[in-house]
């Protein structure tokens, strides 16, 4: 399946992963990489580990076993902020927004703290305030996402799918090495899963950054992944070429049943 | 080992009293979600009915339904119609800011209405106080002790049974976690929510009477240290679990009786660490004990469908209006100055030094709790630690007073690094109650000592000079403290609108989020903490220096939680709310001293009630009342056919976000922008 052996250029690597419940065992021994500049789609019926998966690679919580490595550094017992600060970016299925910021202001802050720009003593001389070159950074990035007209609106006030788009403004604007999507498109109707996709190309122009995706929409990964890996019941049964995973007759029978 | 017995055993009727009054807090928690902190209050409302109408010549039965099954379901029900019944959506600061304000109001209000005379030995329901029953294991048991012990034993498995047996029950707890839930499945929640209240109420008032004889006087503030202990209690059962609380109340109670045997007597200490016991141990319990850990407090799968507060006024006024505004604020401090330094009397000056002096310390809890989203109940003990620095620095090594008080800030800011290290892991209300049990530690086994707070005698603070130049007359020194006001000022608003400000609002918003993107919330939540303890040692020493001399009950916890009831009530959100808050407290403080000495908790009860209108204008006081002036102008205008200036403040936004948030699309949202925005 995938290249396991140690010191290969993979980005991300996931080795041999598990993590119980109390008694519930929710996932077996997963061994998963990922490489520069590819989008990996995650699916699996519910309860299948998918998020448990996700959250144990980006350290809300911690693994019982098992190693998670970022470009060759060992990360699994760093703080979420840490990892953050290594160049994983991600969204949230239930948003995660600043309420009472606007989408202007998210990204200011994430901006700033990217670039390690501010600290208290800069505050306090005055310097912390938003420069010129931030402002035009942020203003762009907006304009990008499509986010200009909603610019100064408060988070509460947004729409899911603007809402979503900010979340993703907010991770693209950390220039991430590895861009971890949970669940994108739930909750949206077509035209605004459409915008997510188009994004989504998009953001793979660069080449740099690679994406995980976790998600229930099968058309979505479809269009957007270069490789599936799929979960059942904590175990990873098929990881490969969207087609060749998709034809596989295990996958049909646990996650497709009978269609 | 008989040693053992014989200290230990008094403990078990002591434990059963804490365990007693925690239960009653337990029952409120979970029952109506709201930290009762008025609990204690509650019940010495009732005591005082009970003792004043025995005393009136009313038989005891009598006292006791008027006191216990009249007036305390009543005032329950009231507290639910006026107050609470709008809080069961709310965050836990907000059902936090009424319940302290009662703590204060109750009493206030009650000492007002019968009078502030001494009431001496409290009169017992039920068995007479100090005739002893029997013996137990060469123990006397007295009346009070056998009727606390068999009571609380009695209403803790009642209350147990009925939260966890009953149909009542259940459907408390079912309003509790998500009451538009609760409704969608047939309870009335509103219902519901009035009979927690009255049932925890009329709680309160059993425990007041039952408990009241215990004391040689019936007086408020010994409800409110056994309330605290009894948070203790209450924080063994996580303030879930009836019986744990029964069992760490009691655990509590011969802890407390063997330590004060045991230790030798004489030293401060010695009198310090049995009556902080609990608090220590409510300490321990908060850091040790995994439940406090969650960050997040259970959310209300609906709570979307409540609209988010009004923002503030400030930065969405038309340009003119906030020019205008500015330029009013900046005479206003001008003339402010001016007036200080030439006409004032030297007494109102010195009263509105003390004003600065709040002002400092009241800006760290904008800091903290407007700014960052964290309570702490434990400012005016970093005062304290602020002024008693540069007292004994004065003393004892003739430091210059502004040096002192450099240091003072700088000692308080490292003990609030130290506060902050243990309690970074709590969130909601296990925070606000470690920084109390913090506050009480500090005050009842550091303050007392000869080095630090001197006890209640006090140490003395010199007034500061600048080389040959004496500050000593109230007016020059009211330069230096304006001086420090205006730098406090301007530091606090360069950090809220810098880096820190942006992700302290980041974190308020979303923790999980604010992790996400490379925040380090525990460094962030460090400095804070540590900045605004730093303020507060600050305007602690310049309070300090400005009194001449400070005691311990100059930097009570009772101190600091009328600094958290002050502070949300002006305007917990601006710069400016705290310094109106600082002034109004220190004018309003001296105004009503003049008065007999029946209305000293006047000022109280004020602050204590407007702070029961935090749950509708938790923008504070004064920016609703900005608001109003400006809403009322526009309408003023309109009338004469000027329409559309813009000065009628609007919140903006209109949401009616279900669950995962599905909002209303797009043109309707902008349609129903604008309906707010009236057009303008």
């Amino acid at each position: 399946m995938t290249d396991m052996t140690p010191g290969t250029a993979k980005l991300l690597k996931v080795m041999n992963l598990s993590k119980c419940f109390g008694g519930l065992e929710v996932l077996r021994h997963v061994s998963i990489a990922v490489e520069r500049g590819e989008v990996l789609g995650i699916i699996g019926p519910n309860g299948a580990g998918k998020t448990t998966l996700f959250n144990c690679i980006l350290g809300v919580i911690s693994a019982d076993a098992g190693a998670v490595i970022l470009e060759g550094k060992r990360i699994d017992s760093l703080p979420v902020w840490k990892r953050a600060d290594m160049g994983m970016a991600r969204t949230f299925q239930r948003l995660e927004l600043f309420s009472g910021m606007t989408p202007r202001e998210h990204l200011l802050v994430a901006d700033r703290v990217h670039r390690h720009s501010g600290s208290i003593f800069k505050d306090l001389r005055g310097h912390g305030v938003p420069a010129r070159e931030e402002l035009d950074r942020v203003s762009d990035v907006l304009e990008l996402f499509d986010l200009a007209e909603v610019a100064d609106t408060p988070a509460e006030a947004l729409s899911l799918g603007h809402g979503r788009l900010v979340e993703l403004a907010r991770a693209f604007i950390l220039e991430p090495i590895l861009l971890m999507l949970d669940e994108p498109s739930s909750g949206l109707d077509a035209s605004e899963t459409e915008l997510i996709i188009t994004m989504l190309e998009r953001l793979q122009g660069n080449g740099r950054t690679a994406t995980v995706i976790v998600e229930h929409d099968l058309q979505m990964v479809r269009r957007v992944a270069s490789r599936l890996a799929v979960l059942n019941s904590g175990e990873l049964i098929a990881d490969g070429d969207v087609g060749t995973v998709l034809a596989d007759s295990q996958v049909r029978q646990v996650y497709l049943g009978s269609t | 080992m008989s040693q053992l017995v014989a200290f230990g055993l008094p403990g078990v009727p002591l434990g059963c009293v804490f365990a007693l009054m925690g239960a009653g807090l337990v029952l409120t928690y979970r029952a109506s979600g709201v930290f009762n902190l008025a609990f204690g209050a509650q019940a010495y409302v009732s005591a005082l009915v009970f003792y004043v109408s025995v005393n009136h010549g009313w038989p005891k039965w009598a006292a006791a339904i008027l006191a216990i099954v009249v007036l305390s379901p009543a005032l329950g029900l009231l507290l639910d119609r006026i107050i609470f019944r709008y809080t069961r959506n709310a965050s836990q600061f907000v059902k936090l800011v009424p319940a302290l304000g009662l703590l204060i109001v109750l009493p206030s209000a009650a000492q007002m209405i019968f009078g502030d005379s001494t009431r001496l030995s409290p009169p017992a329901l039920l068995l007479d106080t100090s005739k002893v029953y029997f013996h137990f294991v060469g123990f006397a048991v007295n009346g009070n002790e056998l009727s606390t012990t068999v009571i609380t034993i009695l209403a803790v498995a009642f209350l147990w049974s009925m939260l966890k047996f009953t149909k009542l029950g259940l459907e408390m707890r079912a309003v509790v976690e998500s009451p538009r839930l609760a409704q969608l499945h047939g309870v009335r929640s509103d219902l519901i929510g009035a009979v927690a209240w009255v049932l925890s109420s009329l709680f309160a008032g059993l425990a007041g009477v039952l408990l009241a004889p215990l004391y040689a006087q019936l007086s408020s503030l010994n409800f409110t240290d056994l309330l605290v202990a009894a948070i203790a209690a209450g924080a063994f059962g996580a303030f879930v679990s009836l019986p744990l609380t029964l069992i760490g109340g009691v655990f509590l109670g011969i802890a407390q009786e063997l330590i004060s045997g045991y230790l030798p007597t004489g030293s401060t200490i010695a009198a310090g660490v049995p009556s902080a016991f609990p608090f220590i141990v409510l300490l321990v319990l908060l850091i040790a004990l995994p439940r406090f850990r969650v960050k997040r407090e259970v959310s209300d799968p609906m709570q979307g469908c409540e609209p988010p507060p009004p923002c503030l006024d400030a930065p969405r006024r038309p340009t003119a209006v906030f020019v205008g505004s500015r330029i009013l604020a900046a005479a206003l401090a001008i003339s402010f100055a001016v007036s200080v330094l030439t006409w004032i009397p030297s007494n109102w000056v010195f009263t509105l030094g003390l004003g600065v002096a709040y002002s400092v310390i009241f800006l760290s809890i904008v800091l903290l709790t407007g700014m960052s989203g964290q309570v702490s109940l434990a400012q005016a003990t970093f005062a304290g630690i602020g002024a008693f620095t540069t007292g004994q620095l004065a003393i004892h090594l003739g430091l210059s007073v502004i040096a002192g008080a450099l240091i003072g800030g700088l000692i308080a800011a490292g003990a609030g690094i130290l506060l902050a290290l243990p309690t970074l892991r709590l969130g909601g209300i296990a925070l606000a109650l470690g920084t109390l049990g913090f506050a009480l530690v500090v005050s009842d086994i550091f303050f007392p000592l000869s080095w630090v707070g001197n006890g209640g005698s006090g140490i003395s603070v010199p007034r500061p000079a600048i080389g040959a130049v004496s500050l000593a007359s109230n007016r020059s020194f009211m330069i230096l403290a304006l001086i420090v006001l205006v730098v406090a000022s301007v530091a606090v608003a360069l950090i809220r609108s810098g880096t820190v400000g942006r992700e302290l609002a980041a974190v308020r918003g979303s923790e999980v989020g604010a992790e996400s993107i490379g925040i380090n919330t525990r460094r962030l939540r460090i400095l804070t903490i540590a900045l605004a303890a730093g303020l507060a040692g600050i305007g602690g020493a310049i309070y300090g220096s400005l009194e001449g001399s400070v005691s311990s009950n100059d930097f009570s916890y009772e101190m600091s939680l009328i600094f958290v009831v002050v502070v949300a009530t002006v305007g917990v959100r601006t710069i400016s709310g705290a310094i109106e808050a600082g002034l109004a407290y220190a004018v309003l403080s001296q105004l009503i001293s003049t008065l007999p000495s029946r209305y000293a908790s006047l000022l109280a009860f004020l602050f204590g009630l407007a702070a029961l209108t935090y749950v509708r204008h938790p923008e504070g006081v004064v920016d609703y009342v900005k608001r109003s002036i400006l809403n009322l102008s526009e309408t003023v205008l309109a009338y004469f056919g000027y329409h559309g200036i813009g000065l009628r403040f609007t919140s903006g936004y209109v949401t009616c976000d279900v669950g995962d948030g599905n909002g209303l699309a797009g043109d309707d949202r902008l349609e129903a922008k604008r309906d707010v925005d009236g057009g303008a």
